[in-house]
């Protein structure tokens, strides 16, 4: 009987600690680890940005789609941001949509900063992305403080950036 | 108001059968007879008002009535009539509602079943099976209420998540899978009664093996069938991923199968009586976990359902079953002396007590691989994955080895025996075993492990074959019947049982081939073709000809034609598709396939893409796995043989044939 | 008895452990002929051909460069077939249609094509994903667990089995000889108490066999 105990009752207990587990969060192992050094093409097709070249200054790396809500919802509290902390280099990574459908969005809606296209995903997967939106905040030095997943309104971006910007 | 009603039904069921398990307690403790006449009656009273709530609610699903919260949240209007019936367990509240209907039958059966001559079992059994009611009565009319009254009542419904409705197997899967899940309530209680009066009658146990045979039958068609589901629509080519929710519905299913194998000998000689019970009670316990693991959100699956209150309590239900049991074999399994001895050496006990060994192995493994990213969550705060590639290596020799015993064991005579005897029973088979390895040499297969399960599967084929017909031929031999009537009068008489258990068996060993080749034989490759062009696969070209269209109310579909020549003959033209349903944002893909008795010819369309006329293929040629299929189809007719056959026939037939071993020696 | 017994089983055994050591051996050793070096290059390609995030994080790539589409597309799904896609439930790369799941395996390929072998491919995935992207946990740490247990369950239950279907000592031998039912007689008692219903069908059948007392 205390063989059967001590199989069946550690199981239990394990899973009864893990309700309310959300098995899809999954933690960034990127964190307080440089920035992935990968190539970006720019929107317009001409040029390209390596990250490492970023050193320096803060950085806002936010994935983003043309076809994600909340990312357009976001838009107008990334764009405000960039005019308010000019020290900072906001940019932006498409995923999973197209140049045309980006630069059309943009057009309409205007923006602070540059976008980049992320045709093959080497961007996307180096930074551990899974869907949109998601914004990582670097620091000067180039290290990843914070992977933010969901649309960022003006306050908890001013708070990322703070820790960002020390 | 057709809420309230089917909320009275719900409400009138849990009254039943928590007085009904009161009753039945109370009649075992007391040992009152009176006590368990009124028990029987609460438990036909559960079984009638939860089946007619399951009625109901099917009646409320084919009349749009709206005012029922789970038809407001599942039904629509324009569904077609299968996909409304259907809908029953589509949907949470709606799948445990059905839960306890199966329940309904399952207890009313063995109720009635249940005899005088089973003792105080009888109303022990009956307390556990309306405990267990009970609880699926409280879900049902609490957290899980599918009777809920809708207070705007909408004109329409949004209709079952689309993803349901797209193959008919929504039909059969889940009623075979809760069949065997449910339906081990009945063994559960069996063995907890057979604890509790601290006595293994053999009346009991009879009942004990009927009431597993059911559910095993109904679970090892449900799981292939849920492989066959994906194989047909997920699109990957492969019948089985050891998802958490997959992998729950095999553990149950592992330790019923040693549990049936156990009882053999229980049933023979009174041994491992305490094991066999404790096998029927992991088998029931392994079902509430699987169906915990399904609904409580917290597992990584292609099945889950959304979080809610249901997975906490399923889990306080397993705790407290789980407590109940460890306690009653703690304190109670002592009585359950043996009435004889194991036999040792090269024996047939021997090998039953391998596969058991093997069984339990197999589901430890599935299980502490399914569970094992939570235990490292816990200690490192890492998640992590147990994925396919650790279930395969892992499960892989296990069944290897399993496949060996299956052998080996009916090869090997009851008791103990010469060395010469034994070598006249276990060489022969070799040579059909090695004509099996020759023809996978020859054919091209090169994984170890599938030459290693082949040549025991040759093995396993011979013997199956002639254990199975040897009451046939000595009967033929002996008293010169022609086959018809050796046939008809032995093996489907009083023999039938154990025909059965050889029956099954084959459609094990057929499954063992089918699977080892599919899985490491499988060729595939990917391919875009522009429209007219061919491809050449294996024995197959492969030509786009066009793209056609395809509008539902609920999706949009594009329906690549690609004409198939095997060599110089045309065959039928097959048709992958891209879905694009309105609540998804990625199109998901139904493969097309042409199933084959040597191979199935497997295609699945990537991308297609009508603005430059192109469809990126995966092509795929999936060997024997029709024979799986045709394999699950055997194994169940065996279980269903043994169901059906004479118990009093078989008896009589085993102790012939002790008499007659013993008067040999 | 025993020792045939015994010699099968622990042969069984080796072969169960030589098996999959074989299959892994096997998979290890790739040849690189002549002609594919002559189109290829030598397998240390300049770094500058390489991704600078990837040089980062693996270095230079340790593995060899496949001679052959065909051999290249035989370890994008193998090494497909080790990494969970992040966007599905639960699926291998290999086996998914997803946008994501599509770019990692160009990105697999990427790799393969230019010599990193499977263990480095791996790494880069996991430094992005974490543990959770192998869906074949490395064997290190805890993790030992998971791969560790079921052997210990399988030696005691194989301890077990031959524990029991060990042949006893003469003295217990004796005692459970004497204690079995000697046939037509004990036999019947026994299956007579066990169901009194069937005493007269074992009566007959005795009678007809000729094994009547």
């Amino acid at each position: 009987m205390a063989a059967g105990l001590a199989v069946t009752f550690p199981l239990l207990a394990l899973l009864l600690l893990n309700i309310g587990r959300n098995p899809s969060a999954i933690n960034s192992p990127l964190i307080q680890k440089p920035a992935p050094d990968v190539r970006l093409k720019n929107l317009a097709g001409q040029g390209s940005l390596q990250i490492s070249s970023l050193r320096g200054r803060p950085a806002v790396v936010n994935f983003w789609a043309t076809w994600c809500i909340p990312c357009i919802q976001e838009h107008a509290a990334l764009t405000r941001a960039a005019r308010v902390y000019p020290d900072v280099t906001f940019l932006g990574v498409v995923y999973e949509d197209t140049a045309e459908n980006a630069a059309a969005f943009l057009a309409q809606r205007g923006s602070a900063y540059n976008s980049y296209t992320d045709d093959d995903g080497k961007a996307a997967i180096a930074f551990g992305v899974y869907g949109v939106p998601e914004t990582f905040f670097i620091d000067a030095k180039g290290t990843i403080i914070e992977k933010y997943v969901g649309p960022l309104d003006d306050e908890l971006i001013r708070e990322r950036l703070a820790a960002a910007r020390k | 108001m057709s809420a309230s009603i089917g909320r009275g039904l719900v409400l009138l069921s849990l009254l039943f059968a928590s007085a009904g398990a009161v009753a039945a307690f109370a009649a075992f403790l007391k040992k009152r007879a009176d006590l368990t006449t009124i028990a029987v009656r609460a438990s036909y009273g559960f079984a009638a008002s939860m089946f007619l709530a399951n009625i109901w609610m099917v009646v409320g699903l084919l009349r749009n009535d709206f005012s029922i919260s789970y038809v407001a949240q599942v039904g629509s209007i324009d569904l077609p009539v299968w996909v409304k019936i259907v809908s029953l367990w589509s949907s949470l509240e709606g799948s445990i509602l059905f839960w306890g209907g199966v329940l309904a039958v399952y207890v009313a059966i063995a109720t009635r079943a249940m005899t005088d001559a089973h003792g105080w079992a009888r109303p022990a059994a009956i307390g556990v099976w309306l405990a267990c009611a009970t609880f699926f009565g409280f879900l049902i009319a609490g957290p899980a209420q599918p009777f809920g009254t809708v207070v705007d009542v909408p004109t329409d419904g949004p209709g079952p998540n689309p993803l349901l409705q797209n193959h008919v197997l929504m039909a059969i899967h889940p009623p075979f899978l809760y069949g065997g899940y449910v339906g081990m309530t009945i063994p559960f209680g069996l063995a907890l009664a057979a604890l509790m009066t601290g006595k293994l009658s053999p009346t009991l146990l009879g009942t004990i093996r009927t009431s597993l045979l059911a559910p095993w039958s109904f679970l090892t068609a449900a799981v292939v069938l849920g492989g066959w589901w994906a194989y047909e629509v997920l699109g990957w080519g492969g019948y089985w991923a050891w998802d958490p929710v997959e992998n729950a519905s095999l553990l149950p299913w592992l330790t019923a199968t040693a549990a049936l194998h156990s009882a053999i000998l229980t049933e023979r000689r009174g041994v491992l009586k305490g094991w066999t019970m404790s096998m029927v009670i992991a088998s029931f316990l392994l079902t509430i976990l699987g169906t915990f693991m399904t609904r409580s959100g917290i597992f990584n699956s292609v099945h889950s359902f959304t979080q809610s209150a249901i997975g906490p309590t399923i889990l306080v239900f397993l705790g407290i079953s789980t407590l109940v049991s460890v306690l009653l074999l703690g304190f109670r399994v002592d009585l359950l002396k043996p009435d004889a001895e194991l036999d040792r050496g090269a024996s047939r006990d021997t090998a039953f007590l391998a596969q058991n060994m093997l069984f339990v192995l197999f589901t430890f493994t599935v299980l502490i691989g399914t569970v094992f990213p939570l235990v490292v969550e816990a200690v490192r705060n890492v998640q992590m994955s147990v994925g396919r590639p650790y279930f395969d290596r892992m499960t892989v020799p296990i069944g290897a080895f399993l496949l060996f015993v299956l052998g080996v064991g009916p090869a090997l005579p009851w008791g103990s025996s010469t060395t010469a005897e034994l070598k006249r029973r276990l060489l022969p088979p070799l040579a059909l075993a090695s004509v099996f390895l020759a023809i996978a040499l020859g054919t091209g297969v090169r994984s170890p492990w599938t030459l290693v399960t082949l040549f025991f599967a040759g093995y396993a084929a011979h013997v199956t074959l002639f254990e199975a017909f040897r009451p046939l031929r000595t009967r033929m031999k002996f008293r010169t019947d022609g086959f018809v009537k050796a046939f008809s009068q032995d093996l489907f008489g009083p023999g039938l049982r154990r025909f059965a258990a050889y029956v099954a068996h084959a459609g094990v060993v057929i499954a063992f081939i089918a699977i080892a080749v599919s899985s490491t034989n499988s060729t595939s490759m990917e391919h875009t073709l522009k429209q007219g062009e061919s491809v050449t696969f294996g024995a197959y070209t492969l030509t786009f000809e066009g793209i056609e269209n395809l509008e539902e109310p609920h999706r949009t579909s594009l329906i690549a034609r690609i004409g198939v020549k095997k060599g110089d003959t045309v065959l039928e033209p097959l048709r992958p598709m891209m879905n694009q349903y309105r609540s998804q944002r990625e199109s998901i893909g139904t493969p097309a396939v042409r199933t084959g008795l040597v191979e199935d010819l497997y295609l699945s369309a990537m991308n297609i893409d009508v603005n430059s006329g192109t469809v990126g293929l995966l092509i795929m040629v999936n060997p024997l796995v029709s024979w799986l299929w045709i394999a699950t189809v055997i194994m169940t007719m065996g279980g269903l043989m043994a169901l059906f056959s004479s118990r009093r026939g078989a008896q009589v037939v085993e102790a012939a044939r002790d008499l007659q071993t013993e008067a040999a020696r | 008895m025993k020792n045939e017994l015994r010699t099968v089983l622990y042969a069984a055994l080796t072969l169960g452990l030589l098996l999959p050591a074989g299959g892994a051996l096997a998979q290890e050793t790739q040849k690189l002929s002549p002609e594919v070096i002559a189109v290829l290059g030598e397998p240390d390609a300049p770094l500058n051909a390489l991704d600078a995030d990837v040089v980062a994080v693996l270095g230079s790539p340790a593995g060899v460069v496949p001679g052959s589409a065909d051999a290249v597309g035989a370890l994008v799904a193998d090494i497909g077939s080790k990494l969970r896609c992040p966007v599905c439930q639960g699926v291998a790369i290999s086996d998914s249609p997803a946008g994501m799941a599509v770019k990692m395996r160009g990105q697999v390929k990427d790799l393969v094509t230019k010599g990193y072998n499977e263990e480095q491919i791996l790494t880069y995935f996991e430094r992005s994903y974490g543990e959770f992207v192998r869906l074949e946990p490395p064997m290190r740490g805890l993790n030992l667990l998971v791969w560790l247990l079921p052997v210990v369950v399988l030696l005691a239950g194989a301890g077990l089995v031959i524990m029991k279907a060990r042949r006893p000592t003469t003295a217990t031998v004796a005692v459970s000889v004497s204690e079995r039912a000697a046939p037509g007689e004990g036999g019947s008692v026994k299956a007579a108490e066990v169901d009194p219903a069937l005493a007269k069908y074992l009566e007959r059948i005795r009678r007809d066999s000729g094994t009547a007392s």
